[in-house]
């Protein structure tokens, strides 16, 4: 697992940002399985100094970061990455942050995740 | 960064946390969404809103805030959402709500910390479903397009943890977080901010503008700034009250910015005799004003209203602000952290109290004590 900002990431990177690290190792085993280049991040201020500059393909966040609000990240990245697929990713099911991620054109899903639905989402997904 | 107290707002300041506060403005501004400021007492909170609300597509809109603190529940959602007439004693005819005042622009909820529970309630509901639905009304819904941001001093997340506050509500206003550093952790802007204050209030109340000595400013920088921007504000306004346009030196500040245990080099370098502070109620009190930039109605009143001060000690109280102003009411409204709408409430609450003091024999205190430096503001 790296979490220090760097150099900007190649296309098709995957990055998971979950402050819960069991759910992050978890999706990250997946996404390795899956063959997906994947960066993870637990911290809210790593994972925006990396978003800062990189192009991700997709990046999976959760709503609950500490103190922060996953969706706080699209904000971060859309200007210089508008093609970054974002998923973000909830225990609950709120409807107005729902609506807040569906504005931001980010695809909602609730926790625990269905695998399908997400492989969906990322690169070769519908092959 | 600060509000020039009238009506231009911009942030003030070089240090690296500024620039990374006006670049996270710009793209909360750019998004729309919801945003929670935290952040200190007087840090500058409210400019912050007021910057997303004036740089976002919601400019042309008003920006109505409202301060959840100090309000009772009632009022509050009265306040806010409106009430129809007859839904309680006093309420004469309907009235719209604060969030129905600002279509298509930004309301600002400052103090969301301090929100009861059954009001986090209400407002969770709103943001669900964005209708409000008036106090004492039946249905009639009415829906309605603003922007929420909200801002708190308190830890939330402790607040959460306590009981106290509604993790879903946090969740939903949290959208955007923004905190603001304390004035002493970048200290490196006290310079151009109080060289800002002092020139604005210098020209506010026609005095000749100060310069301020190299010891003075070392002392400005050393000290801590618990109250941050607004105490660094209301020190600005007294010595430019105060001033005769000499050099502003360590022995003109405030003591407690120039406390011996803190800036002993300062004081001792240039002679300035700094009093040992006592610690009597009254002294506390008005030292969490001056200082901590915090309300006479929440510091004060509560203690007034519950006996636990005397009218002596609220006499006192007031005498201390006279002094301070030069027998100026409005001011001392302005120094005790009231808003200026305030002032005939503040008068009459005093006098219903008797303790209303006649300004005159301040100013001629004032003239009298700074006879060696005569001041222009002082008749």
């Amino acid at each position: 697992m790296s979490s220090e900002p760097s150099a900007p990431a190649q296309h098709g990177t995957i990055v998971v940002v979950d402050d819960d690290v069991s759910c992050l190792v978890a999706v990250e085993q997946i996404l390795r399985h899956w063959g997906l280049e994947t960066r993870t991040f637990r911290a809210f201020e790593d994972a925006r100094a990396y978003l800062a500059h990189a192009r991700p393909a997709v990046v999976i966040v959760d709503v609950r970061l500490g103190n922060y609000n996953g969706l706080q990240l699209i904000h971060f990245s859309r200007q210089h990455s508008p093609e970054t697929q974002w998923l973000v990713v909830s225990g609950f099911d709120d409807p107005v942050l729902r609506n807040e991620a569906t504005k931001l054109g980010a695809a909602f899903l609730t926790k625990p995740l269905d695998l399908q639905r997400l492989r969906e989402y990322l690169p070769g997904g519908h092959t | 960064m600060s509000v020039v107290p009238n009506s231009e707002v911009q942030l003030l300041g070089q240090s690296n946390a500024v620039q990374t506060i006006l670049s996270d403005v710009d793209c909360a501004a750019r998004s729309g969404a919801k945003v929670l400021i935290t952040g200190e007492t007087g840090v500058g909170k409210e400019v912050v809103a007021r910057l997303i609300h004036l740089r976002s597509a919601r400019a042309a809109g008003r920006l109505v805030t409202v301060n959840c603190a100090g309000l009772p529940d009632s009022l509050l959602e009265s306040e806010l959402f409106g009430h129809v007439r007859g839904s309680f004693t006093g309420a004469y005819r309907d009235k719209p709500g604060l969030l129905e005042m600002a279509p298509n622009g930004t309301v600002f909820l400052d103090e969301v910390g301090e929100m009861s529970t059954r009001m986090q309630v209400v407002l969770l509901r709103f943001l669900e479903t964005g209708e409000i639905q008036r106090v004492g009304a039946d249905r009639s819904h009415i829906r309605v397009n603003v922007r929420l941001i909200t801002a708190t001093n308190r830890d939330l997340p402790k607040e959460i943890a306590a009981g106290n506050f509604r993790e879903d509500l946090f969740f939903r206003l949290n959208v955007i977080r923004m905190h603001i550093p304390p004035l002493r952790e970048r200290i490196e802007d006290v310079p151009l901010l109080f060289d800002h204050y002092l020139d604005y209030y210098c020209q506010q109340h026609r005095v000749a503008r100060p310069q301020v000595s190299p010891g003075a400013l070392d002392a400005l920088m050393a000290y801590r700034w618990p109250g941050n921007i607004r105490e660094l504000r209301n020190v600005a306004e007294r010595l430019a009250l105060k001033s005769s346009g000499q050099v502003l030196r360590p022995g003109d500040l405030p003591t407690e910015v120039v406390k011996p245990a803190d800036r002993f080099e300062a004081a001792a370098a240039e002679g300035a005799a700094a009093a040992p502070s006592t610690s009597s109620p009254v002294e506390d009190l008005t030292g969490r004003m001056l200082r901590h930039g915090e309300s006479f109605w929440s510091v004060v009143h509560p203690l007034f209203m519950a006996r636990d001060l005397t009218r002596d000690d609220l006499r006192r109280i007031i005498e201390i602000g006279l002094e301070n102003t030069n027998g100026n009411y409005r001011l001392l409204v302005a120094l005790y952290n009231m808003p200026n709408e305030d002032y005939k409430r503040f008068l009459g609450f005093l006098r219903k109290h008797n303790c209303h003091l006649p300004f005159q024999r301040f100013r001629t205190i004032a003239s009298r004590a700074q006879q060696t430096r005569p001041v222009a503001a002082a008749g």
